[in-house]
């Protein structure tokens, strides 16, 4: 027997045998348990207790986020984010963050396509000042035309930082254009810089007006504090906000892609060869988002992962390769990819991406993988919950973006019901031809001479209408 | 050794951040924000401590809220060990260790910690390397016992070297297009001139294609020891448990006396020395600005700390206040020390459109010129405190956190009473002691300026302020060459001109002189007694020589006589017959010696025999000196490479290959005896580690020496 075939003999019979228990995870992590309350104006308030350390982390969840923006403002919701640094009735510009950190308080916020969230975690202390200071820029906003134009050009650098200078800043966007025909997802938050350089003034007050109600708003409060005492301050402080109006829901749906597409972009700041290749998917929540979330595990979480394991350590192709799921509260995505070893083309990655998603639908995935995949949620929910404001962020989605709080103790369950078949059959229904889209981003010096065309160059299949140029 | 090979996407979705912006909104009256409650009590919280008898130190935290225990193990082992040549060893060794042990595979390793939803990691900064298993707490066995097998047994197979190599080469191909990647590696070189803390943590390309299976076995042998190490263990653990979990594991793991840390010496400059990286598709451009900072031992550590907060820490610090939000010009803008076990570097790190580089520039110049004449108001300062201490809860709310501040404070020499006091040691800070370490700490005359970005938008506007500022393309960059200039290759392959051959051949001349021209060429023979150290290949330490002996008659016959503590062991060679003795045991070394004699020093005095060539190479550095380097090849090729001291014309090392094994010598303290000049002072590296160190006390140039001494003995 060689060494290698003795030393994987003697891991598993160890793994089998020597440590009973070992298969099924002994472990089941810890219930969060949240009290729910909602004041007369609509406010959602979601309590989580946790006297460990004298920390609490509280967050507002704003349901909005850039799929809300309307055309010709992409970014806004974003842009609108930093505005609400820029002052309201009684906290001046720049004062949100020194009332934080004048405490050692940290602070930040951010925009997903789906909601915007501001946080603050600090000593538990002083939960009371820290709700004063949410509310006061729910009711009110009060904005100079100055500030608005430092911060709009703060925003973009923040889209230089993000997308136009990094090696593969552009990819995200590209792949978006791509699968994403009508609906908002098209574009990722940040926006483009023309949409930024038309918002204005009155935008804001519009969009404060709208969507920053407390009918639209979530309050989260996790940490060391006495639940009555808590409630008292959040009514004192929020109670008078008066209701706003009902929040505008209808945005375009995404039609079923009906044949493959291939986008091809050359980009002078793609270092190597990129290979993405995507697939829609249904809305976070729906049951087939566990089993894909299962082939993703399979697929992508550690070294013995399939796609690690073929593309990067067998094949040596690629530095990187992997299958996610972007899961939104609109139907999202499931995207493959592979960052390209140095002389290895985008097509071998596409054929090796292609052979395991096949794979994936020609068999069933083994039980070891299975066991392998479902422990890993288990741990992931007991590392991901360790501080309060991990656990702040759990509760918020579930309550927002899954619109049912009780889900964060449900999910467990549900991956554990998963089979071997599940994940068969998802593959087999979502990972088709028809529903593909297929991205190559290439270096610049990858392309061929005479192809002096635009940097897009698209090709059309499958009856796929060409698409307009964006910019 | 990720867990999640895809996040790259992910985190590409959210974009996050929106901070506050001075403005000029009129205040109108408010109510007072409400007052805080009493405040809990904080503590830091229990640990308990333990060191084997081998060294290790173990800190236990216990933390039952969450089913899980954390295990990080931090080595002294950083990459201020690198070779100098090889930059990117001590993390190459970092990141195989996972990657194939005596009894398990890559993929047994991979299997045994997925299946379980844990991670193990491992990766080296420059003082350090951490090697770390997160599991569910049902696994803590088998996540020692993973963490153990990696960090004892790995054995760097040479298919997972070549793995590695094409990863690292790809990734560093993302790298050098990334403008934060260039600005830091141009700054830390440009600051930190020749000591490693100047090198990227993963090499540059030139130093991974040249790292080699020996490389990574010597650094693990070396630096992967349990008395200079500390493992934590923390989470959902009883101390007696875990203790007797480190010590099955780890506890035959064997000490072995540390090496010492580099010398630390970087030069002084006397005005600010500017780089601009041209990156002529940025439509940013990074910016840093700094100097050498402090040692996270320095005794003005807190007043650092205060002086950082109030100057450019966080969304609450000048720089960002003014750069950011007054003027928005920027997205961050931050200022930091690196502390570590010698001085790390102080820099102030922003970023802007192309246009307004040099306002950027100019705002950062203004703050450091305020902060270094105007005392800091107290409100201010008692604000950036309350800033620095409140965080404190924070940072130990969860088990990570408690074992970073833990093993942060161990690894640097302090004990629980430092955690313990580390908020009222902040607040003692003055508004004084501020204004003072900004007077004597700070030097934005001094400073390096490294700007990466498009070039010609504007170069023109910074040379009005500073005149002298020095340009490189980004495709032309190489971070280990002096003037981090890739140099061009023509010389290094294919024929060579004439008159680069005549370049060469006028350096060498000049060295022969320098030497002592007819008295060095003419020279006979040579006696050199000494002291020196000896580091046999896979010894843990240097074992001292009191007395070395080497007998020359040149060309090539030679004696060397080492005095060891435990026998003396002597070396010759008679020109046919090469051989070894120790304690009346003689071995044949006839083929080694014959080999090596072709190559090293003495190939200067030949170079106008029949058949010898010379040719220039490219330009290098020789611990921290600038060299010219020529290579000079006999009629059968043995070639040896000369770096030489173009102000002195001296020798500083030579370089050579003798059986795949690369040797230097290097030489320093040159004197002068009878008319030529003979280095004091020569250490010979083999493969980048250091074999052998001669310290010369007596010289005699030309005596009679008596030709037995090389024949080899009976045995």
């Amino acid at each position: 027997m060689s060494k290698k075939v003795l030393s994987v003999f003697m891991l598993t019979v160890g793994l089998v045998f020597l440590r009973p228990g070992f298969i099924a995870a002994e472990i089941t992590p810890p219930v969060l348990q949240v009290t729910r309350h909602r004041l007369d104006n609509g406010l959602t308030v979601l309590l989580h207790e946790d006297h460990s350390a004298p920390v609490i982390n509280l967050q507002i969840w704003y349901h909005v986020g850039s799929k809300d923006e309307r055309p010709g403002r992409t970014g806004f919701a974003h842009l609108f984010e930093h505005m609400m640094f820029q002052g309201s009735e009684h906290v001046g510009p720049e004062e949100h963050g020194r009332y934080v950190q004048d405490i050692g308080g940290r602070y930040n916020a951010y925009t997903t396509f789906d909601a915007t969230v501001y946080w603050e975690t600090f000593p538990s202390n002083y939960l009371e000042r820290m709700l004063w200071l949410e509310a006061d820029r729910m009711r009110s906003l009060r904005i100079t035309e100055e500030n608005f134009r430092a911060e709009r050009d703060v925003v973009k650098e923040e889209r230089r930082l993000r997308v136009e200078n990094p090696p593969f800043g552009r990819l995200l966007e590209v792949i978006l254009a791509a699968t994403y025909k009508v609906h908002p997802y098209r574009r990722p938050p940040i926006g483009s810089m023309k949409d930024l350089n038309a918002a204005s003034l009155a935008d804001v007050r519009e969009f404060h007006q709208l969507y920053y109600v407390p009918n639209n708003a979530t309050l989260i409060i996790a940490g060391d504090f006495r639940p009555r005492q808590a409630m008292k301050w959040v009514k004192r402080y929020f109670g008078s906000i008066p209701r706003g109006k009902p929040i505008p829901r209808q945005r375009p749906s995404e039609p079923p892609q009906k044949g493959e597409r291939r986008v091809t972009e050359y980009d002078s700041k793609a270092p190597l060869p990129a290979v993405i290749i995507t697939y829609h998917v249904p809305q976070d929540g729906h049951p087939d988002i566990y089993a894909l979330n299962v082939a993703s595990n399979i697929l992508s979480a550690g070294q013995s992962s399939r796609l690690y394991r073929t593309l990067v350590y067998e094949k040596q192709l690629a530095i990187a390769a992997a299958g996610q799921t972007l899961a939104l509260e609109d139907p999202g995505v499931f995207a493959f990819f592979a960052i390209m070893n140095q002389g290895q083309s985008a097509e071998r990655g596409e054929r090796a991406l292609l052979q395991e998603i096949e794979r994936l639908k020609r068999e069933p995935v083994s039980q070891q993988e299975l066991e392998k995949a479902k422990n890993q949620f288990v741990a992931e929910l007991v590392f991901g919950r360790q501080s309060v404001q991990q656990k702040a962020s759990a509760i918020g989605q579930a309550a927002v973006i899954l619109g049912e709080v009780t889900l964060i103790n449900k999910q467990l369950a549900r991956y554990q019901k998963i089979t071997a078949a599940d994940v068969q059959r998802v593959a087999r229904t979502y990972f088709t031809e028809q529903n593909r889209t297929v991205v190559y981003m290439l270096p610049e010096a990858l392309r061929r001479k005479g192809d002096r065309t635009s940097e897009r160059r698209r090709t059309k299949r499958d009856g796929e209408k060409r698409e307009e140029q964006e910019r | 050794m990720k867990r999640r090979n895809g996040l790259l996407f992910l985190t590409l979705t959210a974009s996050i951040l929106g901070m506050p912006g001075r403005g000029s909104a009129q205040q109108s009256p408010r109510p007072v924000p409400p007052s805080p409650q009493p405040p809990a009590p904080i503590q830091f919280p229990a640990f308990e401590q333990k060191t084997l008898p081998n060294g290790l130190r173990v800190v236990v935290i216990e933390h039952h809220e969450q089913p899980a225990v954390s295990l990080r193990l931090l080595l002294r082992a950083g990459a201020i060990y690198d070779p100098p040549e090889k930059p990117g060893v001590a993390q190459a060794t970092a990141a195989l260790l996972d990657q194939g042990t005596q009894t398990r595979s890559a993929q047994d390793i991979a299997r045994a910690i997925d299946f379980i939803g844990g991670q193990l990691d491992a990766g080296a900064g420059w003082d350090s390397t951490f090697v770390s298993a997160a599991v569910t707490s049902d696994h803590l066995d088998l996540g020692m016992e993973l963490l153990a097998d990696v960090v004892l047994h790995p054995v760097f197979q040479d298919e997972e070297i070549e793995r590695w190599r094409k990863q690292a080469l790809s990734g560093l191909r993302i790298q050098m297009q990334d403008p934060k990647f260039l600005a830091a590696a141009a700054f830390h070189r440009l600051v930190f001139g020749q000591h490693p803390y100047a090198r990227p943590l993963g090499g540059t390309p030139t130093s991974v294609r040249a790292i080699q299976r020996q490389d990574l076995v010597q650094f693990h042998r070396t630096h992967y020891r349990p008395n200079t190490a500390i493992i934590a263990i923390v989470g959902d653990v009883r101390p007696t448990e875990a203790f007797a979990t480190v010590e099955k594991y780890l506890g035959g793991w064997e000490a072995s006396s540390p090496p010492p840390l580099p010398p630390f010496a970087t030069s002084d400059r006397r005005a600010p020395q500017i780089l601009i990286i041209d990156k002529p598709d940025a439509v940013q451009t990074e910016i840093r600005i700094g100097h050498v900072g402090i040692a996270r031992t320095d005794p003005e550590y807190f007043v650092a700390q205060v002086f950082n907060a109030v100057f450019g820490g966080g969304s609450g610090g000048r720089l960002f206040r003014e750069i950011r939000s007054r003027r928005g010009l920027t997205y961050g803008a931050y200022s930091q020390f690196a502390e570590r076990l010698q001085p790390g570097y102080f820099w102030i790190n922003t970023y802007t459109k192309t246009e307004s580089t040099v306002e950027a520039v100019d705002a950062i110049f203004q703050e450091l010129n305020r902060i270094r004449t105007e005392p800091v108001a107290a409100d201010e300062l008692r604000a950036r405190k309350a800033y620095l201490t409140g965080a404190f809860p924070l940072q130990i709310e969860t088990p990570g956190g408690i074992a970073t501040q833990v093993l942060d404070a161990l690894f640097y020499g302090y004990g629980k009473e430092y955690l313990e006091t580390y908020r009222d040691r902040l607040r003692a800070v003055t508004a004084e002691q501020v204004m003072t370490f900004a007077k004597t700490r700070i030097h934005p005359d001094r400073s390096v300026i490294v700007l990466v970005g498009n070039a010609k938008v504007f170069e023109a506007e910074l040379k009005q302020k500073f005149p002298t500022v020095h340009k490189i393309a980004y495709s032309d960059l190489d971070l280990l060459q002096p003037d981090l200039k890739r140099k061009k290759n023509e010389v290094l392959a294919g024929p060579v001109s004439k008159a680069a051959r005549a370049r060469a051949m006028t350096i060498l001349e000049a060295t022969i002189q320098a030497l002592g021209g007819d008295a060095f060429i003419h020279q006979k023979s040579q006696i050199t007694r000494g002291t020196g150290t000896i580091s046999p290949p896979g010894a843990s330490q240097e074992i001292p020589v009191p007395s070395i002996v080497n007998y020359t008659v040149l060309p090539e016959k030679m004696r060397l006589e080492f005095a060891l503590p435990f026998g003396t062991l002597v070396q010759g060679f008679n020109g046919q017959v090469g051989w070894m003795s120790m304690a009346g045991q003689v071995r044949d070394q006839t083929e080694q010696m014959k080999e090596s004699s072709k190559y090293g020093f003495q190939m200067l005095r030949q170079i106008h025999q029949p058949g010898y060539r010379v040719r220039p190479l490219a330009d290098a550095e020789v611990a921290g000196t600038p060299a010219r380097v020529v290579a000079v090849s006999d009629a059968e090729g043995h070639t040896t490479e000369f770096f030489i001291d173009p102000r002195t014309h001296l020798v500083l090392k030579t370089r050579y290959q003798v059986r795949g094994q690369q040797l230097e010598e290097t030489y320093a303290d040159y004197r002068a005896v009878e008319g030529i000049q003979v280095p004091h002072q020569v250490t010979i590296f083999q493969n980048g580690v250091k074999l052998f160190a001669f310290t010369v006390r007596e010289v005699e140039i030309n005596p009679e020496i008596d030709e037995s001494l090389f024949e080899k003995p009976e045995g």
